[in-house]
């Protein structure tokens, strides 16, 4: 994929030897050679850096991170033990006028979610109306219709999510996916952050870059905001499946900017349809739960009987509007990929508008004609199962074996609701440090948004690369890495 | 703050002050060890005895006795030594992470980093090479842990209990180094030389860091003087009686931010073995009686363990309704 290339030719210092890749959109680089106009101030702050010194820094880096212990865990590894999340020192970055566009497209999509979900845990309108086919609601595995006719207070539904985006062009992206069940990954972002200004305190002067360090305290806020002003003593409280979690840093880390407890199932209890905490001294009562565990998990006696990490009678507190749950029970049915391509007609219909960032072109296998066009098409196409994520469950077409298409195409066949497939979107690149070179490498970005009594949009977000020549899976849980994300500021 | 992470709060810090005199111990051990010393010629390993470990090791090792680097790795590294200075800091790093969310950034950072540090390829090489920096290293990461702890944490139950755990882990080493002084005088360290008896007294006045302290307080080195030391003065940290007079001002601090928890079997168990030390009599030829009521002693601070366990962390509100 390398093959054709151009050298970096403004550039005199650390970008000197930078080969470039001209099949996908360089975050940093033009294709003649040239630094994005509105970003040379700041990539010639970086080609300043002698090679040595930076790739010193990229040590130093990882040891921060080591140090302090800002690390997952990957389930499929047999050890189990911590990780830490690969980090790359190049920062993606947005401009301001970029972001403007982004966050009012972020913002009209999860309104528009939510609303989706509001509807279908009630009236049900969007399918009356036939916008989308009631089967591929009625069949999502995130959608259950015991939850129906429970209004969470405020009527949110997804207190906190992390949009997936690539970007296609110069002020150009398309949403990835969704994640609007339990979205992980906004600790890396304010962790990565606090490493580069550790290393570059000079740029963070010279160039104004948003802030992201705030988050805890806008989640905490909205999540207040939507219990009765009447109840004293607010309880926050974030429930977590435990210590061996893949994402339990994560979990401490907001316990302990929002100033929450960190409680997990046995620390509850619940009562006359209330829910308690067991601290020392009493059962202390809890109005909000930020829960970082699976609908599937989160009450036995509502859900599957055999989990040993739920609360019970959790939901009979939930239905009679004892606590907020953060997120909402049910979301799933608004991420699950097989909704996905029916998200822009969502957002016409709610919204009355015109989506203000489009999604990658998506296939339904659930549609006849759609299904003849993917059969027809695999090797060229990006397979996924619906309700996979962290890059599990993905085909992709022109890498896979015979043998491998040969097996999709069977389980396409067997249950076609569970596919959706798309072309190959090639993500942009970044400049990404690899051993002891400097070489392009995809990226995606997550930005995460939190709705309470109205919507606010993170200025940053968690850049996933991936951190293998050509590949395309950026995810944590196989090899992907992270960067920080600079929104520039107002100059 | 839940009762699940109050326990895990009252253990870390159990851990923190193990690690902390388990590494000075060995440090003074190993120091003295490079000179002719009187009491190592006659009481092989001490620190066996004074970390309890006597039994497990002739169990597992019995003609090891006379090897000393195996002893000393023994007490260090050993796996199979749930109390090895390597596993201490393991389980300290352990509860740390799964109450990481109340601590302070610092402490967590230096905890892990002590943790990293000896699970490092290089650190065995270290301590084969330069005992002294490997057991300075840890202590520094001890104090600074505990630095970082008294500058940094709020003061609710959580760290009262951190304190009450660091309280009651201390007193049960000093219980232990004097019942070796004990058990050494009694069977016949009394009939040595004064330069013998200075140069015991020091060692063991130096495995709790008190030497400085001692002096302060007496001009001689005396059985009965350094029992009384360790057992009674007030003013010193690591004495019994500060320790448990710690602990009770610990647990009412604890009682005093509710009012559902009641702790009244701890409370009076500690009353009564603080008025025990206050009334001993450390008089010369009162040995055995001496003897027998450290380990009885020993024993009511095992007792206060639990009792603390069962009272604070055991719900027992919930039982009572």
């Amino acid at each position: 994929m390398e093959n054709s290339s151009y050298f970096i030719d403004r550039c005199l210092g650390l970008f000197s030897h930078y080969q470039s890749n001209n099949s996908t959109y360089d975050e940093y680089f033009q294709n003649n050679g040239e630094i994005h106009n509105a970003l040379e101030k700041v990539i010639h702050h970086f080609d300043e850096i002698p090679r040595e010194t930076f790739f010193q820094m990229h040590k130093k880096a990882q040891e921060i991170l080591r140090q302090q212990g800002v690390t997952f865990n990957v389930y499929s590894d047999r050890t189990g033990v911590e990780k830490i999340f690969p980090f790359d020192l190049f920062p993606r970055i947005i401009t301001t006028e970029e972001w403007k566009l982004v966050e009012r497209g972020l913002i009209q999509r999860v309104l528009a979610l939510n609303a989706f979900l509001a509807d279908v845990y009630d009236k049900q309108l969007i399918l009356k109306d036939k916008i989308i086919p009631p089967e591929v609601v009625v069949s999502s595995k995130g959608f259950n219709p015991k939850l129906k006719g429970i209004t969470p207070p405020g009527k949110v539904y997804i207190h906190i999510s992390g949009i997936d985006l690539i970007r296609v062009g110069p002020k150009s992206f398309k949403i990835l996916e969704d994640n609007l069940k339990v979205p992980s990954g906004v600790s890396y972002v304010i962790e990565n952050r606090q490493v580069m200004k550790q290393l570059f305190p000079h740029i963070f002067n010279q160039i104004p870059i948003k802030g992201v360090e705030d988050y805890p305290f806008h989640l905490r806020e909205a999540l207040h905001s939507l219990v009765d002003p009447q109840e004293e003593n607010i309880q926050i409280v974030l429930l977590t499946p435990g210590p061996y979690n893949s994402a339990y840093f994560e979990h401490t880390y907001l316990a302990r900017r929002m100033s929450c407890p960190l409680v997990q199932n046995s620390d509850l209890v619940v009562l006359d349809d209330k829910v308690y905490m067991k601290s020392l001294h009493e059962l202390k009562r809890v109005h909000i739960i930020y829960r970082r565990i699976d609908d599937e998990f989160i009450d036995p006696h509502f859900f599957n009987p055999n989990s040993l990490l739920g609360i019970p009678g959790l939901v009979r507190a939930y239905k009679a509007g004892n606590v907020v749950l953060a997120n909402a029970l049910g979301n799933g049915v608004a991420d699950d990929k097989g909704v996905y391509p029916f998200v822009p007609d969502l957002i016409r219909y709610y919204m009355k508008e015109e989506p203000l960032i489009p999604q990658v072109t998506t296939y339904s296998c659930f549609k006849p004609e759609e299904r003849r066009f993917v059969l027809d098409n695999l090797d060229s196409l990006v397979i996924k199962v619906v309700n996979q994520s962290g890059g599990y469950g993905v085909i992709i077409g022109p890498q896979a074996s015979r043998a491998q298409l040969s097996e999709i195409r069977e389980q396409i066949l067997a249950s076609p609701r569970s596919f959706i497939a798309q072309p190959v979107e090639e993500l942009s690149s970044c400049p990404t440090i690899d051993d002891d070179k400097i070489c392009p490498r995809r990226i995606d970005f997550r930005p995460y948004i939190i709705l309470g009594k109205s919507p606010w949009v993170l200025p940053g977000g968690l850049s996933r690369v991936a951190l293998v020549k050509d590949s395309y899976i950026v995810n944590s849980s196989q090899g992907g890495g992270s960067k920080d994300t600079w929104i520039l500021g107002e100059s | 703050m839940t009762a699940r992470s109050a326990e895990q709060c009252y253990w870390m810090f159990r851990y923190l002050e193990r690690a902390e005199s388990t590494a000075r111990m060995l440090s003074v051990t190993y120091l003295q060890s490079l000179e002719d010393r009187y009491f190592l010629r006659k009481v092989k390993h001490p620190l066996l005895f004074i970390l309890d470990e006597e039994m497990n090791f002739s169990e597992k090792y019995p003609h090891q006795l006379e090897e000393k680097d195996f002893v000393e790795a023994f007490l260090v590294w050993q796996d199979e030594n749930p109390s090895s200075l390597f596993n201490t800091i393991k389980h300290l790093r352990e509860d740390a992470r799964q109450v990481r969310e109340i601590l302070h950034i610092n402490m967590w950072k230096t905890i892990n980093d002590l943790y990293l540090w000896i699970n490092e390829a290089n650190v065995k090489q270290i301590y084969m090479n330069n005992r002294i920096e490997f057991y300075r290293t840890i202590l520094e990461y001890c104090q600074l842990i505990k630095g970082s702890f008294y500058d940094f944490i709020y003061r609710d139950e959580y760290f009262h209990l951190m304190e009450l755990g660091l309280l009651m882990e201390r007193a049960n080493q000093t219980l232990l180094i004097l019942g070796e002084l004990i058990k050494n005088w009694i069977g016949g360290g009394s009939n040595i030389t004064n330069s013998e008896k200075i140069e015991y007294f020091s060692y063991l006045l130096g495995c709790c860091a008190s030497t400085d302290n001692y002096l302060k307080r007496s001009d001689n080195f005396e059985f009965e003087s350094i029992v009384s030391f360790f057992l009674q003065e007030d003013r010193s940290p690591f004495s019994v009686l500060f320790c448990l007079k710690g602990a009770l001002k610990k647990i009412d601090n604890i009682l005093r931010q509710g009012t559902h928890l009641q702790a009244t079997d701890v409370t009076e168990q500690i009353e009564h073995v603080i008025n025990e030390i206050q009334y001993t009599s450390c008089q010369g030829g009162l040995q055995k009686e001496i003897e027998s009521q450290n380990a009885r002693i020993i024993k009511e601070l095992e007792n206060i363990n639990r009792l603390i366990c069962e009272e604070f962390f055991h719900l027992n509100y919930l039982i009572k309704g």
